[in-house]
């Protein structure tokens, strides 16, 4: 068997391109935006594009640890916004101006919301496409009663609710200085701890992953609490960057934040979900809504070209990995 | 083996129910020794090693490992104790490099990982296993043997004094498995291990077992050192008993008169060439025998359409090259499923799970078909009461059944094809009842034995049991890699050769 010699399997161009598919579009799309209006690419305009891309880029790291432990959640956005609506509610009244007060309860709650959401999937066995769908809509409802069925804001907030509009520096906005702190220690979690490797193979192959003593269960209920957590922490950066909760807050970053999770499979290392993927997917998403906005074309044109983009990528994968994706299996 | 066994089983008993997978097996096995199990399938093998494993309980019977009684709970403890396996199926995490796989579950690193200590210590076991694969690329870009191979390497991380290997030669191309074999030898002699090797295939066993042991129906028929034996003494150790099913009538035939169904040489599936010469005739009852993986339902998928492949075979005189199930249902050719939960529509009721083969054709309206209610009724009461389908009423869901109703079911509605001229039925008995299979084999036999011989179709019959296939058939052909190795015809059935071609993949010294 020593003198054997092994074959790796060809890697064609057409795998190579594909890899660094993700840094050319955006780059592709983001020279188009330039020059169209010049002004897009200036500096002020790049750094409101990081901050903005924050919040969907914040939910798709949560996503992403989701469903690299192979779930899919439909409840993230609702998450996001009710969370949003907690960290305001509690910073609302003239008697609670502590703002680390309200970021513990914030994470607190999340936390029990992903327990919650963890023992009905893990424990009792509904699938978590139905669970999480069922669950959005009480969620929803909840966010409604703490806003009073419309757009929470409070003159009572205190400067400290609105930390992420402040630029260190002048230039850095807090809130992309957060999201990349989140999106490196993530990226640490996942390449340099067990807790992490142990995280990717539930979702990669859970069988290989319970026979050799990985505690498949337990991991999952971790996946939804850390997630859960971070959809959380998205809806307090939201709440406090756009210095309001609006009730449709975190659904309308739902779709995009999922987008920026599959896109990130296509990255660098195809077929496995990343964060340096999930960071540049997220940016090229605000990238497209903010240069279509700023070239003065209709919305729609957004949601057409982040379509078509998510579209491509998906295909490519389904073309080049045979078996698919953690928790979107071709092959069941 | 005049040291104390490193492991023994004394009475292992493990019951599913009322059917008793593995029944009192006494087994033991010791320090540079190579044992190997040999059964047929569903002889208990893998339950065994999952009782070992602590995977499954155990029901009767004492354990012991190193002279300790024990009783493991899960596969952590095992490992930790120092048993180790191989899996049949790939447990590899597939965008994970053979470090990253070897180490999974027990990486080494206190706070973080250590990448460079995993690979030094993969390393070490590779080294220590004389092998040469690389260790930093992502185990996807591997060939099945080399990840067979990582996968022995995961198992000498933990340093295991057992090491057990199912079926490891499975996915192992011609060329492998010699070398496979030498590295196993090799392992024993130089290493503190015991091995446990299951395999099917006997040449392989006596190549490299220092003792056998049969495993026929859970139960322990033959365990011996290998000198003492010879292929034959195991072949019939692993003959079952033969359950009593009572004998079918078997109408006798002059094959030879009789027109040709299905005529196939050889097809291309797979990746390889298989050759596959058989025919059915009107008719006729023609079984596929051969162990797991011999390709037997792989062989039936490509001719059915389910599976990609590259054909030419003949169908009522037709050349057939590409084909999808559709048309083949549509040329007279239906195959029913190995799982039946693939030929039924679990929530469903009985009448749409007759009706939904045949809405094309009368049951429902042309354009988009509106379902005639009323003649789907009829139909599916008519299939029902022709096959004797024990239910009660027709509108209640399918799974509400028994597996050999339901099996009545499938069959019965695959027969009501208009122009159907070859059913192939693969293992459609498995799960059940005795009383249930006997009427199923009448049921094949009235097939091809009907009194108007222009009603008369052929069947094609996939099981693994060799009695059953011995009751109805009036062909057997065994299958092993992929290919059929020989025919018997009814006048030369016989147990002993048909299993011995199966387990040897050779034809039998005429």
């Amino acid at each position: 068997m020593s003198k054997k010699t092994y074959i790796r399997k060809k890697q064609g161009v057409k795998e190579q391109v594909s890899r660094v598919f993700l840094l050319i579009a955006l780059i592709v799309i983001a020279g188009i935006f330039g020059v169209i209006s010049p002004r897009f690419l200036m500096l002020n305009n790049i750094m409101s594009l990081l901050a903005t891309s924050s919040i969907i880029g914040v939910l798709a790291l949560g996503n992403m640890i989701l469903m690299s432990a192979g779930e899919m959640s439909f409840s993230i956005g609702a998450q996001c916004t009710v969370i949003g609506a907690v960290f305001g509610r509690f910073l609302a009244s003239e008697t609670s101006n502590n703002v680390v007060l309200g970021v513990i309860l914030g994470i607190a709650a999340s936390a029990a919301l992903g327990l919650f959401l963890a023992f009905f999937t893990v424990k009792i066995g509904v699938p978590t496409f139905v669970c999480t769908l069922a669950v959005a809509t009480v969620i929803d409802g909840f966010t409604q009663l703490l806003n009073d069925g419309t757009t929470l804001y409070s003159k009572f907030w205190p400067a400290g609710f609105r930390l992420m509009q402040v630029k260190a520096g002048g230039l850095v906005p807090m809130a992309a200085i957060l999201f990349f702190a989140l999106a490196i220690i993530t990226h640490m979690v996942y390449e340099r701890t067990r807790f992490g490797r142990h995280l990717y193979a539930i979702g990669s192959n859970p069988t290989a992953a319970n026979n050799t003593g990985i505690p498949v269960m337990k991991m999952r209920v971790w996946a939804f609490v850390i997630s859960s957590v971070f959809f959380g922490m998205a809806g307090m950066l939201a709440a406090s960057y756009n210095n309001s909760v609006s009730l449709t807050m975190g659904s309308e970053l739902m779709l995009p934040a999922i987008a920026a999770t599959m896109l990130s499979a296509t990255f660098l290392q195809i077929g496995k979900y990343n964060v340096p993927g999930t960071v540049l997917a997220a940016i090229l998403m605000i990238v497209i809504q903010n240069g279509v906005i700023s070239a003065g074309y209709p919305t729609y044109v957004k949601d057409i070209v982040q379509g078509i983009l998510l579209t491509v990528a998906v295909a490519a994968i389904a073309i080049i990995k045979e078996d698919g994706l953690p928790s979107v299996k071709l092959d069941s | 083996m005049e040291n104390q066994a490193i492991l023994r089983f004394d009475g292992a008993t493990k019951r599913f129910g009322n059917f008793v997978a593995v029944d009192h097996v006494n087994f033991e096995v010791h320090n540079k020794e190579i044992v190997s199990i040999i059964g047929e399938n569903g002889a208990g093998k893998s339950t065994f090693c999952k009782m070992l494993t602590g995977v499954y309980s155990i029901d009767d019977g004492d354990m012991y490992f190193e002279g300790k009684k024990v009783n493991y709970k899960n596969t952590t403890e095992s490992m930790k104790a120092g048993i180790s396996m191989v899996y049949q199926e790939r447990n590899l995490v597939g965008m994970l490099t053979g470090a990253q796989n070897i180490v999974l579950g027990h990486e080494p690193g206190k706070r973080f990982l250590s990448e460079k200590q995993a690979y030094e210590e993969a390393l070490a076991i590779r080294d220590k296993l004389h092998l040469s694969i690389p260790l930093d690329v992502p185990v996807d870009e591997l060939g099945a043997g080399e990840q067979q191979l990582i996968e022995i390497m995961r198992a000498f991380y933990n340093h295991p004094k057992v090491l057990i290997l199912d079926e490891p030669t499975a996915s192992l191309g011609e060329g492998e498995v010699e070398p496979f074999l030498r590295f196993v030898k090799e392992v024993r002699d130089t290493m503190d291990i015991a091995i446990i090797f299951i395999s099917h295939k006997i040449e392989e066993l006596f190549a490299i077992s220092d003792r056998i042991a049969v495993l026929t129906d859970g139960k322990n028929t033959l365990t011996d050192r290998v000198e003492n034996l010879t292929q034959i003494q195991v072949i019939m150790a692993m003959l079952r008993t033969g359950k009593s099913y009572g004998r079918v009538a078997v109408e006798e035939k002059e094959f030879d008169k009789l027109p040709v169904i299905l005529d196939v040489q050889k097809a291309v599936y797979d990746g390889k060439e298989h050759d596959l010469r058989f025919q059915v005739r009107k008719g006729e009852v023609v079984g596929f025998y051969g162990l797991v993986g011999s390709g037997r339902t792989e062989c039936a998928e490509a001719l059915f359409g389910l599976k990609k492949s590259e054909k030419s075979y003949q169908f009522n005189g037709e050349t057939i090259t590409k084909c999808s199930t559709r048309e083949m249902i549509g040329r007279g050719m239906i195959m029913t499923p190995e799982m039946r939960s693939n030929g039924m529509f679990k929530a469903l009721s009985l009448t749409d799970n007759i009706c939904n083969l045949f809405l094309k054709k009368g049951l429902a309206g042309a354009g988009i078909g509106v379902v005639n209610r009323k003649k789907c009724s009829a139909f599916a009461d008519k299939i029902l009461a022709e096959n004797d389908v024990k239910y009660n009423s027709a509108g209640q869901a399918i799974s509400s059944l028994s597996g050999g109703n339901i099996q009545k079911i499938i069959i019965g509605r695959s027969i009501a094809i208009e122009n159907i001229s070859l059913l192939i039925l693969d293992e459609p008995t498995n799960g059940i009842d005795v009383g249930a299979k006997f009427e199923i084999y009448q049921k094949v036999r009235q097939l091809t034995d009907v009194e108007d011989e222009e009603k008369r179709i052929g069947v094609l019959f996939i099981s693994s049991e060799i009695d059953e296939l011995l009751n109805v058939c009036d062909k057997i052909y065994v299958f092993a890699d992929g290919n059929i190795i020989q025919g018997f015809d009814r006048v030369d059935f016989d147990k002993q050769s048909i299993l011995s071609v199966a387990v040897r993949g050779k034809r039998t010294n005429e």
